[in-house]
């Protein structure tokens, strides 16, 4: 006991570690080491837009309105004469064009990243650069200027890091199905979903998206994502914990919530308005909270409520400070993606856990329950040697009857006595008759003065001549 | 019912793109740029090193190479590399995909043109170079191990895409694992079973060696630690492998003695593995390498042997098939330079991610033990407690009934069979199935009486077996 005890507290521990290092990893954006200033685009070309006037870019998101931007760029010295890459994260940005000294060096069609974009660009002593961007959702733009070797090393170690990532996702996946297989409890499945649905959602933020989605379905591929999450979510957690028995109407509330966030996403469809977008997404946050306030309602009743609240904290946490951010352009301190998918692994650690821990009961009920079966057995035992008893010496039983009779016994002594004449002894007759041992002392005690012996071995004597 | 099989189908069609990404994107990801042509290579021939330099080594007779693997013997080799003409691209790559190789040089007119120190590889060497005039480059190369050298030569940019899903690839097999390792320390705590800590063990010692296969820790480690971990994980592989099997098989139970030829194997693949870290001779590395091999295999027989006793046996052998075959064409062809019958890294690593999945499987094979186990008991509880108020109503009703049907029986038998009173105490134990032996205990008579006492029965009643005598009741 002391030991599982240890492990509980151990793991409250590693919990706690783990929602500081979430809490850190959302520290301040990368700093800008090149100067980098923006201006929304009203109809402006390269011949004129030297001489607007830009404003100083402080940090990378800049909130919810889409369309074109122009971005001026004074390169860094160490940065000048060598080929370098310009490389921008995210997936927000479909058209793109590099100018240097009023030429244009780069096109979106020269991108030589398959998942996000980059620009390969051979530097000249020319220190200001021209892009002209133009934002599909989200104005992002967290540009990164390395000389080209750099750049090589971090994708690759970018790319080591993802594939992790996601296998242990698919793993996941995987143990969540076998379960769903062999205990056949819809609960698993859900989860399958709903992680499916998660890590398909981060694949449209890190860029991963265009491994497997054909390209022109890209956009309509990410609104769905953003409403299957938490739909998903919400049948995940209501499976869990019962909600449509404990608390009927929830279901209702949900519907709701996630229908308004439908509407606002086909809003964005149909006007290209990033700021809908960016609503349907704070339902879909809301939705979240909704099923996690719930989870916490349901704590005292219910045993699974503390992992799916745990698990969803962690998720919803970096969600929050990850979208959020990016989506309004508001804060000044943001998750980056990597700490999302920290908070993910998280959460699957914990529900992984939580199949282990249920597991574990089945265990412990099963020897509970077998322990009560060799209960019963016993019972049943002594109650069909009754019955044999009753047949075959109910002669003994017959001069055992006559005795109390004669003597005036009590129920139990009358029981003690018939266990004695078939010569137990009293730690035997203990367990038989249930009863403990000095209890069984006791009465054969008083069945010795009522019957006038002093020995066990004159009760057989005492029996045989009764008659 | 068809409202389930729906759902598996949805299901598939959400986890396809997981396995598309796992399994199959080169074509997407490389058809971005379809201008590049395919690996540069035009010929590549090899020589081993008699102490040539880059002004004699021209004037060498050089021998084609047509599979990267050249064979067991360590050490230098010169390489003679010439490139199909490409004006396209200014940058190309040389890719060595082997991890073990720790010394590159490259030679294009008599100079040296890159060497180790210009490496851009992660998990083996990858050097960028100026496409020069000539065609024609050498190539000096060491390898500690096995002399195997699957080059590649690209165009810059392509030899990075392809670097970069490789890499995907193989972080992807590593968080899998990771996920196995995790779960099995969970079942390990929460079920508190000894067979899920071991199997995590060997799953760490295995992956350990892979990814020594793999360069991974090239990153980190030089070449001297490599060399020494590289020994260990080839050691402990078979080690915990046999303490898993051991444990997973109830071997201590079923065949004892198979711990005693387990142990003998162990000692000696350990002192082959020993005498290698000390002479670093190769040769003794192969030799244990196919000791470690047989160790593993000889486990996977034992679970062929106890297939019949044990209900997991089948999952050990089914997992372990395929991983150990991969393994096998992989290290003995490595090691002996055979070019045919041999398979890459990649089965062996899809071997691994089967064996994982079936014993994965075998958990909750286990989980659904548990599970039907849990039922049963519910289910028999119910009726022992049926059964124990069923007794307790027939008690209640024996005692108010004075008539015993049973005893009237035996009286009416006794009576009409002319039966003695030792007869009928023997017949009544007799109808009850004892054993001569018991009634012999219960009546306090000796066995021969007992024996004595029967024939006469079966001769009285005219029977032949305790069984009619029992039937005599019914």
């Amino acid at each position: 006991m002391l030991s599982i005890k240890n492990l509980k507290n151990k793991i409250k521990y590693l919990l706690k570690i783990g929602f500081l290092f979430l809490l850190f990893s959302c520290s301040k954006e990368p700093t800008i080491s090149n100067n980098i200033s923006y201006l929304i685009d009203n109809n402006y070309s390269i011949e004129n837009i030297d001489q607007q006037k830009f404003t100083v870019l402080k940090r990378t998101r800049l909130g919810s309105k889409n369309g074109y931007y122009w971005f001026k760029i004074n390169l860094h010295e160490t940065l000048k004469g060598i080929p370098t890459i310009f490389a921008i994260k995210g997936n927000t940005i479909d058209k793109l064009e590099i100018y240097t000294s009023s030429k244009k060096t780069a096109d979106f069609q020269d991108n030589i990243d398959p998942i996000n974009l980059a620009f390969q660009v051979n530097t000249t002593t020319e220190s200001i650069y021209f892009i002209k961007v133009h934002f599909q959702k989200q104005a992002y733009f967290p540009l990164v200027i390395t000389p080209i070797n750099t750049y090589f090393f971090n994708e690759k170690l970018s790319y080591l890091k993802n594939g992790w990532y996601y296998g242990f996702v698919f793993m996941v996946i995987v143990v969540n199905l076998f379960f769903y297989f062999s205990i056949k409890h819809r609960v698993f499945l859900a989860y399958c979903f709903f992680v499916t649905f998660t890590n398909l959602g981060l694949t449209d933020y890190d860029g991963f998206i265009h491994l497997w989605a054909p390209q022109e379905m890209i956009p309509y591929i990410g609104i769905a994502l953003h409403f299957l999450v938490p739909l998903s979510s919400g049948i995940f957690a209501s499976l869990l914990l019962d909600h449509n028995k404990l608390i009927p109407k929830s279901k209702f509330t949900s519907i709701i919530i996630i229908t308004i966030a439908i509407v606002f996403y086909g809003f964005f469809l149909a006007t290209n308005e990033f700021i809908y977008f960016a609503i349907g997404d704070c339902f879909g946050l809301i939705f979240f909270t909704y099923y996690m306030l719930l989870g916490v309602f349901s704590l005292k009743t219910h045993e699974y409520a503390k992992f799916s609240v745990i698990g969803f904290s962690l998720v919803f946490l970096s969600a929050v400070s990850f979208i959020m951010p990016l989506n309004w352009g508001v804060f000044k301190y943001a998750a980056p993606l990597y700490s999302v998918k920290l908070g993910a692994l998280f959460e699957m650690l914990i529900l992984s856990y939580a199949i282990t821990y249920r597991v574990k009961k089945i265990q412990e009920e099963n020897d509970h329950v077998q322990n009560e079966i060799k209960e019963y057995l016993e019972k049943i035992y002594n109650l069909e040697e009754k019955l044999q008893n009753k047949e075959s010496s109910s002669e003994l039983e017959q001069k055992i009857l006559e005795l109390r009779k004669t003597y005036a016994l009590t129920d139990r002594e009358t029981d003690v006595l018939f266990q004695i004449s078939k010569g137990l002894t009293n730690k035997q007759i203990a367990e038989k008759l249930f009863i403990s041992v000095n209890t069984v002392k006791y009465h054969s005690q008083n069945l010795y003065e009522k019957l006038d012996i002093k020995k066990r071995t004159e009760i057989t004597s005492k029996l045989i001549h009764t008659n | 019912m068809p409202k389930t099989k729906l759902f598996y189908f949805f299901l598939l069609l959400t986890l396809l793109p997981f396995l598309g990404s796992a399994i199959n994107y080169n074509s997407d990801f490389l058809s971005l740029e379809e201008k590049v042509p395919e690996n540069l290579i035009k010929e590549i021939s090899y020589i081993k090193d008699n102490s040539f330099d880059i002004h004699t080594i021209s004037e060498q007779n050089f021998i084609p190479l047509n599979n990267s693997k050249i064979g067991s013997k360590n050490g230098f080799y010169w390489f003679k590399i010439i490139l199909k003409t490409n004006q396209s691209t200014e940058n190309l790559m040389f890719n060595c995909k082997e991890s073990t190789v720790n010394h590159i040089e490259i030679y294009n007119k008599f100079k040296l043109i890159a060497n180790s120190h210009n490496n851009l590889g992660f998990t083996n060497f990858s050097l960028k170079i100026k496409q020069q005039a000539n065609n024609t480059y050498y190539l000096k190369v060491n390898f500690p191990y096995q002399a195997n050298f699957p080059l590649t030569v690209y165009p810059l940019l392509k030899q990075h895409r392809i670097q970069t899903i490789n890499l995907f690839k193989i972080g992807w097999y590593y968080g899998f694992v990771f996920m196995v390792f995790i779960i099995n320390m969970f079942f390990y705590f929460s079920l508190k079973d000894r067979t899920f800590f071991y199997y995590s063990l060997f799953l760490i010692a295995t992956n350990f060696g892979i990814s020594h296969y793999d360069g991974i820790y090239n990153l980190w480690l030089n070449f001297d630690v490599l060399f020494y971990t590289n020994n260990i994980s080839h050691f402990i592989i078979p080690v915990t492998g046999a303490i898993f099997a051991t444990s997973f098989l109830n071997l201590n139970i079923y065949l004892p003695k198979s711990k005693f030829y387990g142990t003998i194997l162990l000692f000696i693949t350990f002192i082959c593995y020993a005498v290698h870290l000390t002479t670093r001779n190769y040769s003794y590395f192969i030799a244990a390498d196919i000791l470690a091999l047989i160790t593993l295999m000889y486990y996977w027989g034992l679970g062929v042997s106890v297939l019949r006793h044990n209900d997991f046996a089948k999952f050990f052998v089914i997992g372990y098939s395929l991983v150990l075959i991969s393994a096998f064409f992989f290290v003995i062809p490595m090691d002996f330079g055979i070019s045919t019958l041999s398979v890459s890294l990649g089965h062996v690593k899809f071997g691994a991610l089967f064996e994982m999945l079936i014993l994965t499987y075998a958990i909750t094979y286990r989980v659904k033990k548990l599970q039907e186990e849990n039922d049963m008991f519910r289910s028999s509880i119910q009726t022992y407690v049926n059964q124990l108020y069923e007794l307790q109503e027939k008690i209640e009703l024996e005692t108010n009934s004075k008539e015993n049907t049973f005893e009237s029986k035996i009286v009416e038998i006794a009576s009409k069979h002319q039966l003695t009173d030792r007869e009928v105490d023997v017949l009544l134990n007799l109808s009850k199935g004892y054993t001569n032996q018991k009634i012999a205990d219960e009546l306090f008579i000796s066995l021969n009486t007992v024996k004595y006492h029967t024939r006469n029965i079966y001769q009285k009643l005219n029977i032949k077996n305790k069984n009619e005598a029992i039937s005599l009741f019914v």
